[in-house]
């Protein structure tokens, strides 16, 4: 017994520095100024979305102090839309890469204060969360400068090249950790009852005068005698899912097509948009690196078409006419 | 003096392990405090029945009508607050009605009485008609 406890022992302790030798592993900037673009551009959109100033017209008596900003006096449409410029200003910077990191500092704060204070009328909105959740560890990534040139010390750019590779990790894991407790809330509290009653024929029903694109349509998806279930199997499971889908590159596009097609479904049903949750999904998958699969794939046609020219041709030039491709692992080319 | 990558592997322990643990706590202890968020979306099984609270007012000449704000996107939202009407202070109490009042042209010198209804619904699952099954009033005061 003690033996097998030993054992496990040493397997978790392998595979926990297998994974902390992953987050903390170097990586290049590349992937983190897409990323920080993407997001920037994300917070853009979300920043020109509202008319902020409408937040002024509230008195503080219907204000919820669901954070500090909530018990600050009433704050005047000037201000409201000198944060969102600010914000905006920031956007540009990352974009045209002026102080990256300092613009979507500045941008990220800009729409945590503008949606915050929004919010603060009695609902709490989701809807920019993921969006501010996955920014925050890109906020400490590092931008390229002086340091990455040859003259400058390799202790420097060593630790610049950990930090271009923890941020877009931690970002692809705080994705998954908001999604997957998304799911484990509807586990916690509903059970599979979430899935098998007729909850989501209900929750078809219920919201389908909100459907932007045809409530008669909703209903009847609703009353199909399988479809709701399929769709919250489907929706929970890929919740539940996340933090594994997530975790190999072959199967984050999977993900994010996965999650934009329940977005849109919960729109195309409901009406609620949650484009911000979806459209950050893409930016973390992208940045982080273009599959294996997709890489693998280029790799087997261009094998096959080796295989029939020749054996001169082409990366392929061990493999015999009709064998079939050569195993990726036998492919010498660098993914991401 | 820390080495500069020792000090990024610290900090790339911390947030990249802090981020996830922070919200796996914060969802289970159950909090809602922005930017965290216990991410019960959706996460409670419905029914056929839905119950909410609606404020009334109730005019000199005995006529009523629902306050519903629908048009300002900040105020609607703030009709969330109508069950705390019971519980605040008189001069709280006239601030929240006063704006809900003036974002849905309701005279408030012409408004005799206030109360809030606990309205039952219940939507039909042939017809997906829905109906008004009980109404409680929960509050109701002389202004």
């Amino acid at each position: 017994m003690s033996h097998l406890v030993r054992a496990t022992l040493r397997l978790a302790g392998w595979l926990g520095r297998r994974f902390d030798a992953a987050v903390v592993a170097p990586g290049r900037p590349g992937p983190v100024a897409l990323l920080r673009v993407a997001l920037a551009l994300i917070i853009a959109l979300r920043l020109l979305a509202h008319d902020w100033s409408l937040v002024a017209e509230r008195p503080v008596e219907l204000t919820s102090h669901l954070w500090i900003l909530g018990w600050l006096p009433r704050l005047p449409p000037s201000v409201l839309v000198a944060i969102q410029v600010v914000g905006l200003a920031g956007v540009a910077l990352v974009v045209v890469r002026r102080a990256p990191r300092a613009g979507l500092v500045l941008s990220w704060l800009s729409l945590l204060v503008l949606a915050g204070l929004w919010g603060a009328s009695g609902k709490f909105h989701h809807n920019d969360l993921l969006l501010l959740t996955a920014t925050f560890p890109v906020l400490f990534a590092r931008a390229p400068n002086r340091s990455n040139r040859p003259a400058a010390g390799n202790v420097d750019r060593a630790a610049r090249a950990i930090t271009w590779g923890w941020t877009p990790r931690a970002a692809l894991a705080v994705v998954g950790c908001v999604y997957f407790l998304t799911g484990l809330q509807k586990l916690r509290h509903s059970g599979l009852a979430w899935v098998f009653s007729d909850n989501m024929s209900w929750v078809l029903l219920q919201g389908a005068d909100s459907s932007p694109v045809s409530p008669e349509l909703v209903r009847a998806l609703a009353e199909t005698p399988v479809l709701p279930r399929l769709l919250a199997g489907g929706a929970l499971a890929l919740e539940l899912g996340a933090p594994l889908l997530l975790c190999w590159r072959s199967t984050r596009l999977v993900f994010a097509g996965a999650v934009t097609a329940m977005h849109l479904s919960i729109w195309v049903c409901l009406g609620l948009d949650y484009a911000p949750w979806w459209l950050t999904v893409w930016a973390v998958t992208l940045a982080t690196g273009v599959p294996t699969g997709w890489a693998a794939l280029r790799d087997r046609i261009v094998l096959r078409r080796a295989a029939r020219t020749g054996p001169r041709a082409g990366p392929g030039a061990g493999a015999a006419p009709g064998a079939g491709p050569a195993s990726t692992r036998d492919v010498p080319v660098a993914h991401g | 003096m820390m080495n500069p990558v020792t000090r990024a592997r610290h900090l790339a322990r911390g947030v990249a392990y802090g981020a996830p643990a922070l919200l796996l706590v914060v969802a289970l202890v159950g909090v809602d405090f922005w930017p965290f968020s216990a991410y019960r979306l959706f996460s409670t099984v419905r029914s056929d029945a839905t119950s909410s609270q609606r404020l009334m007012v109730s005019y000199g000449d005995g006529t009523e009508q629902a306050v519903s704000c629908v048009d300002h996107p900040v105020l609607r939202e703030t009709m969330r607050f109508v069950p705390r009407l019971p519980d605040v202070d008189t001069r709280t109490r006239d601030v929240m009605l006063g704006t809900w009042f003036a974002d849905c042209n309701i005279d408030g010198a012409d408004v005799v009485r206030v109360r809030i209804d606990k309205v039952d619904r219940a939507v039909d699952p042939v017809t997906h008609v829905t109906t008004e099954t009980a109404l409680t009033t929960v509050w109701n005061e002389v202004l």
